[in-house]
C-alpha cells in the first residue's frame, strides 16, 4: 500500500474503489477448537481409562530400581512401571510404586507375588543375565485367584515355584535342615523332578519343615507310602558293617538334594494329596527300613567297657537284627561292683515272623521275653566290625550261664547279660598267668644248677682221662685193621656194588610216574595236604574265636 | 475515516474508506489486492488462540519422546527435558527454551483470550491498551517451529542409536505451531483497536 498523503492532484478525480461484500455465514472457524477438544478430550479419556491400578510394593533395597525406567513383567511382557521409589516411614523398607496396565487389575490378587530380576550365580545356575544390559526389572507371579489388594511385600529371591508350573508341594518334617538349601534338587531314580521352595522351623521348634515342589506329571508318583530320605552330599557311614560312602551330583553335594522311593516290596499307595506331610529321613537306608509298630524297650547291664557301642548300633538276634540301641549311660554306686554301663534296647518284635499268635500287648510279649530268659536268653557285647571296633548288641541262649535275678528299677525290665567273649578270654588268661606264677621256679632252677655242677666233675676226673688214652690205642688197632680189609676185602666189595647196581635199576623202573606205585604216593600226598588245609582253618578260626576252644564251635549264625 | 492507498503492483492511488468485515479492497487498473478487511478476524483469533489452549495444555502433559534402547525406555514429556538441560549445566539454554516454548506461547494465547473473549461479549477488559500492546510485543519471542526443527535433527541424529517413539505430545505441539501460526495470522489489530474505541 502506497499511500501518498502530499502533492495530492485531486482526490475527487480518483476513482472509487470496488467493494466486494463477502456473504456472511456461520464462522466455520469454531470448527477448530471443537475438533482440538474432542480429540484432547478423547484422549484424556484415553489415558485415564486405560490406566491400571496403582501398586506399592515393599522391598528390602531398592537395588537397580529407578523410577520411570523399570518395568514390571510377567512372563517377560511389560505390565506396569516403576513410578516412585521412596523409604518406609521407619526407614526399614523400599516403598516401589508403580502403575501397571489397565488389565493387570484382573490378576492382580493378594496372592500376587513380586521380585527384582537381576543377575544371580548360585549352585543351581546362573540365572537373569539379561539383565546385566538391560537392567533389573520386577517380575510378578499372578498367584491364584484371590481378594484384591494393591499393597505388597516382595520377594528377596526368586520364587521357586510360579503359578503356571504344573505341580504338587509336600510337607516334609525334618529333625534338622542338613545341608539343604531353598532350590535343593529333589531327585525320583536319579532325575530331578522337584526342588526344595522353603524351609523353616516348626511351629514347636521341635523340627524343621522342608516344603518341596514336585514338577508335573512325576508329582504322580509320590505315593503315600512314599519314603523320602536326605541324599545330601558325600555321605560316609560307618557302621557295624564297614565305611560307605555315597555321593550325589555336584549341585546336590553343595546344596544337598532329597531323593524319594518306596519301600523296599511296597507296593504303591493311593497318589499323595498336595501338602500332604511326610517324614524325611536322614539316610536311605533309614528310610527304606520297614517301620515296625511295636516296640519294647529293655535294659542291659553290662560290668565292662561298652565303648564301640553307639546310639543307633544294631541289636542282633541270631546274627538278625531286631532291634537298635536307643541309649546309654554309666551307673555309679559306693562300690566297684555297682559301677555298670546301663543301655537301652529298644526291640521291635514284629522283625520275627512269629508262628502261632501274635502277641499284641507288651504284657504278653514281656512273658514271652521272660520266660525265654528263664531258658538262657541272654545279652552278649559283641564287635561287629574289628577294623572300627562298633560294637552290637547280640542276644543269644546260654542255658548253662546261671540266671542272676536282679531288682529291676527303672522304667524298662531288665534282660541279663553275660560278659563279652573277649572279657572271657581276659578273664581265662589272667587265670593261666596266676597259676604259672605260683610254680615253685626257684627250687627248679636251684637243682638244675647242682645237676649242671655234677656233670662238670665227672667230666674233670682222671679216670676219664684214662679211659680216653686206652680209645686211643685202641683207634691205632682199627686202622690197621682197615688196612688189612682194604687188600682183602675190596674185590668182593665191587661184585657185591654191581648186584646193587642192578638193584636199583629195578627200582627205577618201579618208582617211574606212571608206576601203580607212584600214584598211589600221589593220593596219600594230597590227603595229607587236604589234612594240613582244615588243619589250617581250624587254627585260624581258632585264631578268631579263641572262645572256641573253652566253648566249643558256635553255631553258624 | 477516509484513507489514501496505493496499489503495489501498479502505484495507481486510490480512497479507501470504511470496510465491511470480510471485504476486500481491490485495485481498479489491475485488480490487485490492495487491503482486506480480514474476515471475522477476532472470531477467528479467539477460537484459535482456545484450540491452541487446549494443545497447549496436551503438549505438556502427554509424554513427548519415548528413546528405547534395548529393554531400556527412557520417557520425556516437554518440561522434563527442559529441567534435564537445566541439571547438565545449560542453565541459558533451559531457561531461553522455557521462556520461548513455553512461557511467550502460553502468554500470547492467554492474554488474546483475555482480551477476546470480554470484546466478544462487547464488555471492555480492563488495561486493554497495555495487555494487547504485550502480547504484540511477545510475538517474535514465540520460537515452537525452532524449537521443532531442532528436535527433528536431534531425532534423525538419534535414530541410529535408539528407537525412537514419538508421543502425543510432539504431534500436538506440531499442530500448536500451526495453529499459533494461524491465530496470529487471523489477528487484525486494526480491529481490536476499532472495537476498543467503539466500546469506551
Amino acid at each position: 500500500m502506497g499511500e501518498t498523503p502530499n502533492n495530492l492532484p485531486d482526490l475527487k478525480e480518483l476513482p472509487a474503489a470496488e467493494v466486494q461484500l463477502k456473504q456472511r455465514s456461520f464462522s466455520i472457524v469454531w470448527v477448530v477448537p471443537l475438533a482440538a477438544l474432542l480429540i484432547g478430550g478423547w484422549l484424556v479419556h484415553k489415558t485415564f481409562s486405560e490406566k491400571g491400578p496403582t501398586i506399592t510394593i515393599a522391598f528390602e533395597s531398592a537395588e537397580g530400581l529407578e523410577a520411570g525406567k523399570t518395568k514390571i513383567r510377567y512372563k517377560d511382557v511389560d505390565l506396569g512401571q516403576v513410578t516412585a521409589i521412596d523409604l518406609s516411614e521407619d526407614l526399614s523398607q523400599v516403598i516401589v510404586t508403580a502403575e501397571l496396565v489397565k488389565y493387570a487389575e484382573g490378576f492382580i490378587s493378594e496372592n500376587t507375588r513380586f521380585w527384582v530380576v537381576k543377575a544371580r550365580v548360585a549352585a543351581t545356575g546362573v540365572s537373569g543375565l539379561g539383565t546385566l544390559f538391560t537392567g533389573v526389572f520386577i517380575a510378578m507371579d499372578p498367584g491364584k485367584n484371590g481378594n484384591s489388594a494393591r499393597h505388597f511385600k516382595g520377594l528377596a529371591e526368586p520364587p521357586i515355584i510360579t503359578t503356571d508350573l504344573a505341580g504338587r508341594n509336600y510337607l516334609l518334617k525334618a529333625a534338622d535342615r542338613g545341608s539343604l538349601e531353598i532350590g535343593s534338587p529333589v531327585y525320583y531314580r536319579k532325575v530331578q523332578v522337584g526342588k526344595v521352595v522353603a524351609h523353616r522351623l516348626s511351629d514347636d521348634g521341635g523340627s524343621v519343615d522342608i516344603e518341596i515342589f514336585i514338577d508335573g506329571p512325576y508329582d504322580q508318583y509320590v505315593y503315600e507310602n512314599t519314603r523320602f530320605w536326605e541324599s545330601s552330599g558325600f555321605n560316609i557311614t560307618l557302621d557295624t558293617e564297614g565305611m560307605r560312602i555315597d555321593a550325589q551330583s555336584f549341585a546336590g553335594i553343595v546344596i544337598g538334594s532329597i531323593a524319594f522311593g518306596l519301600p523296599p516290596k511296597g507296593e504303591s499307595g493311593p497318589v499323595a494329596a498336595k501338602e500332604t506331610v511326610f517324614q524325611l529321613h536322614k539316610t536311605m537306608e533309614e528310610a527304606t527300613q520297614k517301620i515296625y509298630e511295636q516296640k519294647d524297650r529293655w535294659v542291659l547291664h553290662f560290668h565292662e567297657s561298652v565303648r564301640g557301642l553307639l546310639i543307633g548300633a544294631p541289636v542282633e538276634f541270631y546274627g538278625i537284627q531286631v532291634g537298635q540301641v536307643v541309649d546309654l549311660w554309666l551307673e555309679a554306686g559306693p562300690e566297684r561292683s555297682a559301677y555298670q554301663a546301663s543301655v537301652v534296647i529298644e526291640v521291635e518284635p514284629d522283625r520275627a515272623m512269629l508262628k502261632g499268635d501274635r502277641l499284641n500287648t507288651p504284657e504278653e510279649r514281656r512273658k514271652r521275653i521272660e520266660s525265654l530268659i528263664q531258658s538262657g536268653l541272654r545279652a552278649r557285647l559283641e564287635t561287629g566290625n574289628l577294623l572300627t571296633g562298633k560294637k552290637l548288641v547280640s542276644l543269644d541262649f546260654y542255658p548253662e550261664e546261671p540266671l542272676v535275678v536282679k531288682i529291676t528299677k527303672g522304667p524298662y525290665p531288665e534282660l541279663p547279660t553275660i560278659p563279652s567273649p573277649m572279657t572271657n578270654i581276659g578273664n581265662k588268661m589272667s587265670r593261666i598267668i596266676s597259676r604259672v606264677e605260683s610254680m615253685p621256679l626257684e627250687q627248679i632252677a636251684d637243682e638244675l644248677k647242682q645237676t649242671i655242677q655234677g656233670a662238670k666233675k665227672i667230666t674233670n676226673s682222671p679216670e676219664i682221662l684214662k679211659a680216653v688214652r686206652g680209645l686211643n690205642a685202641s683207634l691205632k688197632e682199627v686202622q690197621l685193621l682197615i688196612a688189612d680189609l682194604r687188600t682183602t676185602v675190596t674185590p668182593e666189595i665191587d661184585a657185591t656194588l654191581e648186584q646193587a647196581q642192578r638193584s636199583l635199576k629195578a627200582a627205577e623202573e618201579m618208582i617211574r610216574t606212571d608206576s601203580q606205585l607212584q600214584t598211589k604216593l600221589k593220593t596219600a600226598l594230597d590227603q595229607i595236604a587236604e589234612t594240613a588245609r582244615s588243619l589250617r582253618q581250624l587254627a585260624e578260626y581258632l585264631e578268631q574265636h579263641p572262645e572256641a576252644l573253652l566253648q566249643g564251635k558256635e553255631k553258624d549264625e | 475515516m477516509s484513507r489514501t492507498i496505493a496499489c503495489h503492483e501498479c502505484d495507481l492511488l486510490h480512497r479507501i474508506g470504511d470496510m465491511p468485515q470480510g471485504a476486500s479492497a481491490r485495485c481498479v487498473r489491475c485488480g490487485a489486492l490492495l487491503y482486506r478487511k480480514k474476515n471475522n478476524s477476532l472470531d477467528r483469533t479467539l477460537a484459535f488462540a482456545l484450540t491452541g489452549m487446549m494443545l497447549f495444555i496436551l503438549s505438556n502433559t502427554f509424554p513427548f519422546l519415548a528413546f528405547k534402547i534395548e529393554a531400556q525406555v527412557q520417557q520425556t514429556i516437554l518440561l522434563t527435558g527442559i529441567r534435564t538441560l537445566f541439571d547438565q549445566g545449560m542453565r541459558t539454554v533451559a531457561v531461553l527454551v522455557l521462556f520461548t516454548i513455553i512461557i511467550v506461547p502460553f502468554l500470547q494465547m492467554a492474554g488474546l483470550l483475555y482480551l477476546l473473549l470480554p470484546l466478544k461479549f462487547d464488555r471492555l477488559p480492563p488495561g486493554l491498551p497495555q495487555v494487547f500492546r504485550f502480547v504484540r510485543w511477545l510475538q517474535p519471542w514465540s520460537m515452537m517451529e525452532v524449537f521443532m526443527l531442532g528436535i527433528l535433527v536431534a531425532m534423525v541424529k538419534l535414530m541410529k542409536m535408539a528407537t525412537i517413539v514419538p508421543g502425543v505430545a510432539v504431534f500436538s505441539f506440531l499442530a500448536l505451531i500451526f495453529i499459533i501460526a494461524a491465530m496470529t495470522a487471523a489477528l487484525d489489530h486494526h480491529q481490536v483497536w476499532e472495537k476498543w474505541d467503539e466500546l469506551r
